[in-house]
């Protein structure tokens, strides 16, 4: 009987469970993922960047672990407001106390059990997928990485085990200390929005002092060191809790009110937010932090990426260099735009290497050569046949390092020859080829192609690039994981957050209809609710980003580089859970449509859904 | 003069059991309410007073039959024209007040108004005058829940004839209220009706229904007695109470014969 119960619960409310069950798996699959990397400390050290990656894993494991935690528990509120009416019901009509609270048990074992095992499943799929795409996409491989590993599924299982048993244990907790009346008249909220005193007024001003304090400290990082990084991770979440928590209500109760346009639903979506905005704050400034981190952490992997390339159009090495290019290689170098390109013969004999003199004049003719390290050569072409030595000519000694050919590695010295010389040496000549081309990134494939079957002699710009990619794409790798665990973590906390009170405000959604407002008005009212909700945290994290930005300062040239990227990432991450999270509301909240839509028809099935639909409630 | 603001012909309403039964609530209702009536419904719980109620405000849709009110038939209306329909020519009171508890009580006062984008100066106007009508003046800028019941009440009811409607639906607007504060609401009603407010209002006791014109009683989804005033209210209170006892004597007639013939 009470397994039939708890189960014809479950197929009632199919659909909003459905929401609370993909909300769980979603979350599931996303801890592991992260775990997989978390626990791999092997392939984190190998691939990181920063010294203390590790300590930035174990401190995103906390804050993982504490937000999921929040997640369940909001998951669990929303799944106990949905049946807190239907409970009641089961008591009224006699049913022991704990004969509900096994009802309510099993409910939660069924879609907690369930949403265990698919979100581990998808997990293992999504973390193999992402990291084939991103090595795809980067052209290396994570050496090292398992999308199944036995640690992260352990652990995850372990975790979450532990996680639905004390938000089992909290509702019913929950459930006991309510009392039937309170269970029946389920929301019937008894608070009157706090007048906010001189208290509010000081609080926010001392947050918006924490807060410039820690903006201050993030943009001079490099100065302050380990203070700037004290006072920016104490200071800017102090601010932004405490703006949130007392001048941010104080303001949309303002602005709802000096709102000229008080006609037509506005009022009472006035009055919605600014109850809303109270109740919510703290949440709201917990949503605001963890996007700063989230969108953070993608943005500080892409970052890197971003400076690989830099790097590499900053460089002044050729962007290629070949000995003896055969017709296929050069035919290969026809789709090549090149800037400049040069042949350079060189011929060995004994302890010398002999540079055809016409080829450098050549060179020189064109533009003085860009030297490795991005300076121009300045040096005149030494006379005579004498010799290119590391002390008397270091420039041309630099330039022609990069670009000579294997048989003159060795050689004693480097000496000029005129061309009746140089032809009369009785060695074969060995002709290099080299150029710089218009876009070095345009053609990595080309250069990949020629390099390919060559016997590495020298650390050639494709191989430099290559390298930094590598180290870059496993920054992006974690950048990303981290950062999309941390953003649609919190986006479905706030998501749930606000659901839970979906079924409060049915209510005033109820009366509404009977006061004339049409549905489509209502719809629209909710939507501009949710969006300020959304929009608020949203845009505080922001610009916590892009102030945080600068905190990368010191490692990349620079941070803002393409900060585009992750910030659409993050808008579109957000911008779907916005989406969900109205629909979901319109499906909770709003009247049923009504029978009075199609008149005359038979189209009043068993009993309405919702509480107050009807006139009065006899 | 004689116009007519509720028209129904023939109203039926039924909904489907689980079990594929058919339940019939309303059984075929047919009566004409004057405007300026201040009209009661009364009748056993259960007998389809609330419904009727529901479907006289486009809340719900009649199964059969046809209903106009104040010209308008109301059977034909979409669901955007229903709910236009009731924002200008409907008030409703509600027995648990339903006000909002997200807005202050003059607020919850303007919403009609507001929701047809009336002007903010004349909106304000109205709200003020019409609390000072009903006593409650001093309670301007405070939320419902700092509210009795019988100050809600009055809060409702000046919701509900702000944007002037052209009837006034109560369902047991005194239900929940004590003697003193269901005397003052009547007494407001009252005068809203001596001005020209047509009323209907559901109402299961003597009392208010006294300060009635007439009383509509149900019973199994149909209308069974009608009663008008002719007197004074006391008297029309004991006519009441006559009628009440004689319904109740033929349920239990009713109930005893087929207790002894099953
Ligand atoms: N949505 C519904 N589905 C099925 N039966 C209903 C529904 N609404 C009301 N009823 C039934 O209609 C009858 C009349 O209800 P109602 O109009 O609320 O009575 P009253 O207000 O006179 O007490 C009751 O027997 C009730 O069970
Ligand atoms: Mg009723």
């Amino acid at each position: 009987m009470t397994l039939k119960l708890a189960l014809s619960g479950i197929r009632g409310r199919l659909r909003n469970l459905i929401v609370l069950l993909a909300g769980l798996v979603v979350s599931i699959a996303i801890f592991y993922m992260f775990q997989t990397m978390a626990w791999n400390t092997a392939f984190i050290t190998h691939n990181a960047m920063i010294n203390s990656i590790q300590l930035v894993y174990a401190m995103g494991s906390f804050l993982l672990a504490a937000v999921t935690l929040f997640y369940v528990i909001y998951a669990g509120g929303f799944l106990f407001s949905l049946r807190q009416r239907e409970y009641g019901m089961y008591m009224t009509i006699g049913a022991r106390r704990s004969r509900v609270r096994t009802v309510m048990l099993l409910e939660w074992l069924v879609i907690g059990g369930a949403a265990i095992v698919i979100g581990m499943a998808l997990g293992c799929g999504l973390a193999l997928l992402v990291s084939s795409l991103l090595a795809n996409m980067l052209d290396t491989t994570f050496s090292g990485y398992r999308a199944l590993y036995g640690p992260a599924v352990l652990f995850t299982v372990v975790f979450y085990v532990a996680l639905l048993a004390v938000t089992a244990l909290w509702s019913q907790l929950k459930l006991g200390r309510m009392r039937l009346l309170q269970l029946l008249r389920a929301g019937d909220s008894a608070e009157r929005p706090a007048r906010a005193g001189r208290g509010a007024f000081w609080g926010g001003l001392l947050g918006l002092g924490a807060l410039l304090i820690g903006y201050i400290a993030l943009t001079f990082m490099e100065q302050l060191r380990e203070i700037g990084l004290l006072a920016a991770t104490v200071m800017t979440p102090l601010g932004t809790y405490l703006l949130f928590m007392t001048w941010l209500p104080r303001l949309v109760r303002r602005a709802g009110r000096s709102d000229r346009r008080l006609a037509g639903i506005r009022a009472f979506t006035n009055g919605q937010l600014a109850f809303r905005v109270r109740d919510l704050s703290r949440m709201l400034a917990t949503t605001a932090l963890l996007v700063a981190l989230g969108t953070g952490a993608i943005a500080g992997g892409i970052a890197f990426l971003n400076d690989a390339y830099l790097k590499a159009r900053q460089s002044g090495q050729y962007d290629i260099v070949l000995e003896n290019p055969d017709p296929q290689q050069l035919e290969l170098l026809r789709a090549v735009t090149f800037e400049e390109r040069h042949e350079l013969r060189v011929k060995r004999e004994d302890a010398v290497a002999w540079v055809a003199r016409a080829d450098l004049e050549a060179m020189l003719a064109h533009t003085p050569p860009v030297l490795e390290d991005g300076t121009v050569l300045e040096e005149a072409l030494p006379g005579g046949q004498q010799a290119i030595t590391w002390t008397s000519h270091p420039q041309w000694r630099q330039l022609l390092s990069g670009v000579l050919p294997a048989s003159a590695l060795g050689a004693d010295e480097i000496r000029l020859a005129d061309n009746s010389y140089f032809g009369a040496i009785g060695t074969a000549a060995t002709t290099v080829w080299f150029g710089r081309s218009d876009d070095f990134l345009a053609y990595t494939d080309i250069w990949g192609e020629l390099e390919s079957g060559r016997t590495a002699y020298h650390w050639s710009k494709y191989d430099q690039y290559q390298d930094n990619l590598g180290l870059a794409g496993g920054t992006v790798f974690m950048g990303f994981f981290l950062g999309v665990a941390f953003l649609t973590m919190m986006a479905s906390c706030l998501m749930f957050k606000i659901l839970s009170g979906a079924s409060t405000d049915a209510r005033r959604y109820a009366l509404l209809r009977k006061l004339g407002v049409r549905g489509e008005r209502m719809r629209a009212s909710i939507r501009r609710e949710l969006g300020y909700l959304f929009l608020l945290p949203g845009a505080a994290g922001l610009l916590h980003v892009l102030v945080g930005m600068n905190l990368f300062a010191f490692i990349l040239q620079q941070p803002y580089y393409r900060l585009w990227l992750p910030l659409l990432m993050f808008a579109v991450i957000y911008g779907l859970y916005y989406l969900v999270t109205v629909w979901m509301y319109n499906r909770l909240a709003l009247p049923a449509p009504v029978s009075g839509d199609v008149p005359h028809t038979r189209q009043t099935g068993g009993g309405t859904r919702y509480p107050g639909g009807s006139m009065s409630r006899n | 003069m004689n116009v007519s603001m509720i028209e129904a012909q023939n109203v039926t309403k039924h909904y489907h059991s689980g079990r594929g039964q058919i339940i019939q609530v309303l059984g075929g209702i047919t009566f004409t309410m004057q405007a300026g009536e201040f009209v009661g419904i009364m009748g056993p719980s259960g007998s389809g007073k609330t419904t009727l109620l529901n479907v006289i405000a486009t809340l719900d849709a009649p199964s059969t039959g046809a209903i106009r009110i104040a010209g308008t038939d109301i059977t034909t209306l979409n669901a955007r024209q229903s709910a236009d329909f009731r924002a200008r020519r409907l008030g409703f009171i509600f027995q648990d007040y339903n006000l909002l508890d997200n807005l202050t009580i003059d607020d919850n006062i303007a919403l009609p108004l507001a929701l047809q984008h009336a002007p903010a100066a004349e909106v304000k106007a109205r709200v003020a005058r019409l609390m000072t009508e009903f006593g409650i003046a001093s309670l301007a800028g405070r939320y419902p829940v700092e509210l009795s019941g019988g100050q809600k009440q009055r809060a409702a009811a000046a919701r509900a004839v702000i944007h002037k409607p052209a009837l006034l639906l109560g369902d047991e607007p005194t239900g929940a209220l004590d003697s003193h504060n269901a005397a003052v609401l009547l007494e407001i009603l009252t005068h809203l009706n001596r001005e020209g407010a047509s009323i209907l209002m559901v109402t299961h006791d003597a009392v208010t229904a006294s300060s009635c014109n007439r009383i509509l009683y149900m019973r199994d989804g149909m209308l069974s007695r009608e009663l008008r005033r002719t007197g004074t209210r006391q008297q029309f209170y004991r006519e009441i109470l006559a009628l009440l006892g004689e319904q109740d004597m033929n349920v239990g007639t009713a109930a005893a014969l087929r207790e002894a013939h099953p």
